[in-house]
């Protein structure tokens, strides 16, 4: 097992490259909104409109 | 100026920096049994040599001037007092010097037989202050005001504090941060939960989409027409890794689940937003300080990082050296910015205002942390960095209180900071880090990764406790290795080891020490002004090094060529 692929090795299932990308500003109900938004299909974002955003608690 | 004013002008002025306990290993002056000519030839030999060093000049002494010096040497225990030491100088061609020079480094009178010692007292300062031996000389052997020696030699010399008494209390006290919480500090921590709450959000959408009593496929399809493309394995992924770990789950079971660990990244949301509250605020509090005296350096992204310098700097502060002085500390543990450009700003200021900089070494280099060692050691200021020296036994037990996760992350970091982890390890090992993909399995499919489920962490912790241990081992052993890696290249190869004040050209060594013991105690001195030296008579330079860490703090080279170069680009 080479070092590069022992990076990989643990790689989780669940994880997207947006999480590691350098940002220039971490408030996390702003990253949670835009994450959202790279999300959400235009059918998730009208039904949570429909719901009047309490689908986001 | 009769005796007894120049006595108690000596004691006023004596050098600090502990140049009084300096060891004189090779330069004692020490004179032949016998006064034959070969004796006392050896003795004019040796005085030229020390007068050489003190002027940072080569020897001018003509043979008629020696046989003229060997006269006098002939009475060893002669003792030579200001005027009788500058005509000495005059008779080898060297230039005189003022009194406030001869009294700092030679008293009222001084025992030839003793002149090593008090020259390496020169050179002390003379490395301290100008890093330079000739500049030094030609300076302060002119300056005839005592007042105006003292003030040209600077603070660093002259000025020994006494534990902060003269400064008042802080209006404002900082807000404790548990350890626990400071890895809610971490940028990485901060997108992973936001993502992971979009996640949860997008989940509960599909619940409300596909109705009541909805089968896996219903779900899955639900999922597929709500999500993005880019974005969608993650959810997906949770699902899956869900079921994997519950074979016999439904769905109702799944949007239980999504329920509970839905309040959890909530309440993990809660928290994160309360903790950055309190290191914003505390950010404030360490900007008003009137007083910033150390400076810690650290590069924290994984959630260790966090709580590891957490443990180093309380460890540091509170040890026995440490715990009394009232030092104001800037520890990046309980400050936070949400603004990039901003935390730049704040951590350039505090490099500014600091008076050292505690450099924790890590097992990999960033750009970060490296460019706060050198925009330390450009100021001028003391560097000192921590490399821990690790024991593989008690390493071995502490990474064994790590979750399983954390475990497998840190085997990935020393894998790739660790050259030599393939090489060191048996082949038994390497197959073993290779098929241990129970622990890559377990970390791979927890669902939501900013919340942990304890039980299943103490299942398999129990179930593969040996597999476990036998793990920390081979991470501690790496971790070993790459730390004491680090210490040797910082302290002997390095070539940032030693970067110059860009203000006046003096060199400037980092301060290396292995535990936090030695970090306290040298930690100690430079903010009390006490550091001790040895001056060493190197092959390619003269050296200062501080005692405790062994390190060099300051440097001349015996590189004529590099050393007239350099100090005509910072000294004319």
């Amino acid at each position: 097992m080479g070092n590069d692929a022992a990076l990989l090795y643990a790689k989780a299932a669940t994880a997207d490259k947006w999480e590691t990308e350098e940002r220039g500003s971490y408030d996390v109900d702003t990253l949670h909104q835009e994450y959202q938004q790279r999300l959400f299909s235009e059918k998730a974002v009208a039904l949570m409109n429909a719901h009047s955003g309490k689908a986001t608690e | 100026m009769n005796g007894a004013s120049v006595r108690a002008d000596m004691d006023s002025i004596r050098p600090f920096y502990g140049v009084d306990k300096i060891r004189v290993p090779d330069y004692t002056f020490r004179p032949p049994r016998r006064k034959n000519h070969r004796g006392q030839r050896l003795q004019t030999e040796h005085f030229l040599d020390l007068i050489s060093r003190l002027t940072g000049t080569s020897r001018k002494a003509v043979p008629t001037d020696i046989v003229l010096l060997e006269r006098i040497l002939s009475d060893d225990t002669k003792e030579a007092d200001y005027s009788e030491f500058n005509e000495l100088l005059l008779l080898v061609n060297k230039d005189r010097v003022s009194r406030p020079f001869f009294h700092r480094y030679f008293g009222s009178k001084c025992r030839i037989s003793q002149l090593a010692r008090h020259i390496e007292q020169f050179q002390v300062e003379a490395m301290l202050r100008y890093g330079n031996f000739v500049f030094a000389y030609r300076t302060l052997s002119r300056i005839q005001d005592e007042d105006e020696f003292l003030a040209e030699l600077g603070k660093l010399c002259t000025e020994r504090t006494d534990g902060f008494s003269g400064r008042s209390p802080r209006l404002l006290e900082i807000e404790q941060i548990p350890r626990d919480d400071t890895a809610l500090l971490g940028y990485l921590s901060t997108a992973q939960l936001a993502a992971e709450l979009g996640r949860r959000d997008l989940l509960k959408l599909v619940f409300k989409d596909v109705g009541p009593k909805p089968d896996w496929s219903t779900l899955l399809e639900s999922i597929k027409e709500l999500t993005q493309p880019e974005a969608r394995q993650p959810v997906l992924g949770i699902v899956e890794n869900f079921r994997s770990r519950n074979k016999t789950a439904t769905v109702a079971d799944f949007e239980r689940y999504l329920e509970s660990a839905g309040k959890q990244i909530q309440l993990r949301h809660d928290r994160m937003t309360e903790v950055q509250a309190i290191a914003i605020r505390n950010q404030d509090i360490y900007l008003t300080w009137d007083h910033m005296d150390v400076y810690f350096a650290t590069s924290m992204r994984k959630p260790w990082e966090f709580t590891d310098l957490y443990d180093f700097v309380n460890g540091l502060m509170k040890s026995q050296d440490m715990k009394d002085l009232p030092v104001s500390f800037f520890d990046p543990t309980q400050s936070y910015t949400k603004e990039r450009v901003d935390k730049g700003l704040v951590e350039s200021l505090m490099l500014k205002r600091a008076s050292c900089t505690v450099y924790s070494v890590q097992d990999t280099d960033t750009l970060g942390k490296d460019s706060e060692l050198a925009a330390t050691l450009a100021q001028g200021k003391p560097v000192i960095a921590y490399v821990p020296s690790i024991s593989e036994l008690e390493r071995m037990e502490q990474l064994l209180t790590n979750d399983p996760a954390s475990l497998l992350d840190r085997l990935r970091f020393v894998l790739y900071a660790d050259e030599r982890f393939l090489l060191e390890l048996t082949p038994q090992d390497v197959a073993f880090v290779e098929e241990f993909p129970a622990l890559n399995e377990f970390t791979r499919t927890m669902p939501f990764r900013s919340i942990q489920d304890a039980i299943l962490v103490d299942e398999f912790r129990k179930k593969y406790e040996n597999e476990l241990k036998r793990l920390a081992a081979i991470v501690a052993a790496s971790e070993k290795r790459i730390y004491d890696g680090r210490a040797n290249t910082l302290s002997n190869f390095h070539p940032l080891g030693i970067q110059v004040n860009l203000s006046t050209g003096v060199a400037n060594g980092v301060l290396v020490v292995r535990s936090i013991e030695d970090c306290a105690k040298l930690l100690n001195r430079v903010l009390t002004s006490s550091m001790e030296f040895d001056v060493l008579d190197e092959k390619a330079h003269w050296s200062l090094r501080e005692r405790i860490s062994g390190s060099i703090f300051r440097v001349v080279t015996k590189n004529l060529k590099v050393n007239n170069c350099f100090w005509n680009f910072y000294l004319r």
